[in-house]
């Protein structure tokens, strides 16, 4: 990957996209080959230096412990040995971005989905990593915030983060896409897991690559505010 | 289910005992669940009629060779029934499970708190076992050289049961009421304790500072070696504002035996008599 | 944390004012009750709070269990076993150290067994606190076993060991036991950041920056090296470790900072209260401080559970 590039793995349950991710920020070691982040091989980093280069947004938090959003900000600057005054501008700066100013003092436990969400797409804003890996960010969200998730993150990315982004939801997130960022985005599909391919959003035959994958007839729409995908039963 | 299983156990016992054992069983059997019991069948000459003794034994190495048969409080009743017992004895105490051993054999529950209660026990025992006359010579001395009322004139003294820790928590003494109270008093010593606690005789070491009694006396049921006396000796000595330890007034007193409720009090006055000089005649024979 | 800082100063301005509460008439003996007694005694179960309360704090976090103590790795069952070993299969050795050192070693073997096991890579943080649960259940059942052919007197010095006592003369035991307790406090706070992080998920610290395995590994060893410490001195001290720090957590909800320093300082004052009442309580008579704890402790943590989550 090059910076600035925006990588989404997609493919059906059990394909490897969790595992590969996994691998990808060094969570888990690979049984073959390796992962180079900037050239070296993300193991032989310490825990901080892959922190200040790689954000990651795991798929399940664990929430039984009751946590206010301002601490749970402050955790996420663990990398950083700031002074107060400097930790409380980075955390009012990212809860800012993402709309939740008014939350730093509620109970992490107490917020919906897509509060709790938004804070955490905070949580990576505040670590200022120029790369960002999420699994599934939008999971579990109502139709609104999954737009709201989606346009928040994209916005990040069109300002110059890398990402790589697991998601079920490829109509989703063709249409959260303006039609300027389409070649700079790229698909891949796994399978068995294997990367059976890798597209740009643009590829004529994306359409068929996608209804391979999950075994679905799938039709690209062009419309005049960019491609819209469909997923439907074989006829 | 339990009556089953006992039968079943005295059956097998019934059936595993050899021709051998036919002469002793005209004997008297006895299963002895105190320890104190076991010393002083011993002494009385019933040493050989005790075919089983309790767990903690404080008796000749052969008599406690003999099989375990647990406590008054626990007693293993299959290996009670497997040695066919002519009586079981005890002392007689709260909590003692005699239920179920009645159906095993007699059981003999003797009071044994106070030095005259021991010695009519004794004499009991005396006559149970068929040896009237040894048992009436040692419960004599236990009505002769132990006195439970305290003597009217005569020097202080705080017994305190050795332990690893001495000196640094709370201290268990020797309470005026017990057998080993009558063993102080009979040696003409008063105890600093004057009333009988009620429930665990024990005094913190503030109290222990309190009471500051002048003289001090540890005692243990074991034979020590010489570095443990020396040591327990010594252990007082941190807590400075008590008198004893300055005035070299702390004595340790240990033996086999020593704190059981048998023949070993007689043992603990006699050295208490002999071995611990009282003030005025420490003072006197310094120079 | 402003309240829960108020409460614990407020106790130890109170426990500063005990040691001249109803001393003797007798007016040699005064000034040793109160310094040579008192204060050391004092100290003693501030320190030894300090570290029950702090490992407590940061076990629940490491374990994300609100259920896990500072005897879940089985550091307490470790320490009774070796101690009641000492008793029962060398009754000879009666120095007063030949009981804390076999706490000790019972303490750190078990200990350190199941915190060898959070060294692995890929092993669950539930398969450890499992494999405590197991140590402790097989360690108690050994003791128990063992209690079972011991005579009286070695029973019964158990039973009173496992009670748990603060009881001390003098300095030697508080300066002996101070470098540690601090050292054990000074860590953690020092790893409470990246200890908050875990709070998320492995993953999640893993995300920001944290090496959990390494973290757990290195928490769990010095915090059962501390309690171990504790536990060869005054026996073990149940409740402490377990109830202060939710008690922090409800005055203090959601609040990380400085959680796992004040969970340690009022576990200290926690602590020394309950030896407080355990001495005062009954006229002329010590109650064990681990009765004390316990009957404090106890009602507590049911309270706690029945109440509504806030």
């Amino acid at each position: 990957m090059d910076e600035g590039d925006l990588l989404v793995l997609l493919g059906p349950n059990g394909a490897g996209k969790s595992s590969l991710m996994s691998a990808l920020t060094g969570w888990i070691r690979p049984d073959e080959g390796q992962v180079l982040l900037s050239g070296s091989p993300i193991g032989s980093l310490k825990a901080t230096e892959r922190a200040a280069s790689l954000a990651w947004l795991p798929q399940h938090t664990d929430t039984s412990e009751s946590l206010r959003v301002d601490e749970a900000m402050r955790t996420a600057r663990f990398r950083f040995s700031d002074t107060a005054a400097q930790e409380e501008q980075a955390i009012t700066e990212a809860l800012r971005w993402a709309g939740m100013l008014e939350f730093r003092q509620r109970d992490l436990r107490t917020l919906s989905g897509g509060e709790a969400q938004r804070i955490h797409l905070a949580r990576l804003a505040v670590q200022q990593a120029p790369l960002w890996m999420l699994d599934e960010p939008a999971n579990h969200l109502d139709p609104r915030t999954q737009r709201e998730v989606y346009r928040l993150l994209l916005d990040r990315w069109r300002a110059g983060t890398t990402m790589v982004l697991i998601t079920h939801d490829p109509a989703l997130l063709l249409a959260s896409l303006a039609p300027p960022d389409l070649p700079r985005v790229h698909l891949a599909g796994m399978k068995e897991g294997r990367m059976a391919w890798i597209l740009p959003a643009d590829a004529p035959d994306l359409a068929s690559h996608l209804g391979d994958l999950y075994q679905l007839q799938a039709h690209i729409l062009q419309t005049p505010r960019g491609p819209r995908l469909q997923l439907e039963w074989p006829s | 289910m339990r009556t089953l299983l006992l039968t079943l156990g005295l059956t097998l016992a019934a059936s595993c005992g050899g021709r051998a054992d036919k002469k002793a069983s005209d004997q008297t059997r006895i299963v002895s669940l105190s320890p104190a019991v076991t010393q002083v069948l011993e002494q009385i000459g019933a040493g050989d009629e005790i075919v089983g003794r309790s767990s903690w034994c404080q008796a000749s190495p052969e008599v406690c060779s003999r099989p375990d048969a647990g406590s008054s409080l626990t007693p293993y009743l299959e290996v009670i029934a497997s040695l066919r017992p002519s009586m079981v004895v005890m002392e007689d105490a709260a909590g003692n499970r005699t239920e179920h051993l009645g159906e095993i054999a007699p059981v003999q529950s003797l009071p044994w708190l106070s030095a005259s209660q021991v010695a009519h026990s004794i004499d009991r025992l005396g006559e149970l076992t068929g040896h009237p006359a040894e048992a009436r010579r040692l419960s004599q001395r236990f009505r002769d050289e132990l006195k439970q009322e305290p003597p009217a004139e005569g020097p202080v003294m705080l017994t305190l049961i050795a332990s690893d820790d001495m000196g640094r928590g709370p201290v268990f003494y020797i309470r005026p009421d017990s057998l080993h109270g009558a063993a102080m008093h009979a040696a003409g010593w008063r105890n600093a304790i004057t009333a009988p606690p009620e429930g665990i005789p024990s005094l913190t070491l503030e109290g222990l500072l309190e009471l500051d009694p002048s003289t001090i006396v540890i005692v243990s049921g074991d034979d020590l070696p010489a570095a443990d006396v020396d040591r327990l000796k010594h252990s007082l000595d941190d807590l400075q504002p008590l008198s004893a330890p300055g005035a070299g007034r702390v004595y340790v007193v240990h033996g086999d035996g020593l704190l059981t409720a048998g023949p070993g009090v007689l043992r603990f006055a006699e050295m208490l008599k002999e071995g611990i000089p009282t003030p005025s005649s420490a003072q006197n024979a310094s120079p | 944390m402003t309240r829960v800082a108020l409460l614990t100063l407020g106790t130890f301005l109170l426990l500063a004012a005990s040691p001249w509460i109803g001393l003797t008439d007798h007016p040699d003996a005064a000034p040793f009750i109160v310094w040579q007694l008192r204060v050391p005694r004092l100290l003693m179960a501030l320190l030894v709070g300090l570290v029950l309360g702090t490992t407590g704090a940061v076990f629940q976090a490491l374990f994300r269990n609100p259920l896990a103590t500072p005897s879940t790795t089985g550091t307490t069952a470790g320490a009774t076993l070796g101690a009641l070993a000492v008793l029962v299969l060398a009754p000879g050795l009666a120095h007063p150290l030949a009981l804390a050192g076999g706490a000790f070693s019972g303490a750190i073997v078990l200990s350190l067994g199941v915190t060898a096991l959070a060294m692995a890579h890929g092993r669950s943080i539930h398969d450890i606190l499992l494999a405590g649960v197991a140590l402790t259940l097989g360690a108690g059942a050994l003791t128990m076993g063992l209690q079972a052919t011991a005579d009286m007197s070695a029973t019964f010095r158990a039973v009173q060991w496992s009670l748990g006592s603060l009881s001390t003369v003098g300095y030697r035991d508080v300066l002996w036991f101070t470098l540690p307790a601090l050292l054990v406090w000074l860590l953690m706070i020092r790893r409470s950041r990246a200890l908050d992080a875990l709070l998320l998920g492995e993953a999640q610290a893993h995300g920001v920056g944290v090496d959990p395995v390494k973290l757990r590994t290195e928490l769990l060893w010095v915090g059962s090296l501390g309690v171990a410490c504790a536990v060869a001195i005054t026996g073990p001290i149940a409740f402490v470790g377990l109830v202060v720090p939710h008690l922090v957590r409800r005055l203090a909800p959601g609040r990380r900072k400085g959680f796992i320093a004040w969970s340690g300082l009022s576990a200290g004052a926690f602590l020394a209260l309950a030896d407080l009442l355990a001495r005062h309580v009954l006229p002329g008579r010590e109650l064990p401080v681990g009765v004390m704890t316990a009957a404090i402790g106890a009602p507590f943590l049911v309270a706690l559970v029945l109440r509504k989550t806030p």
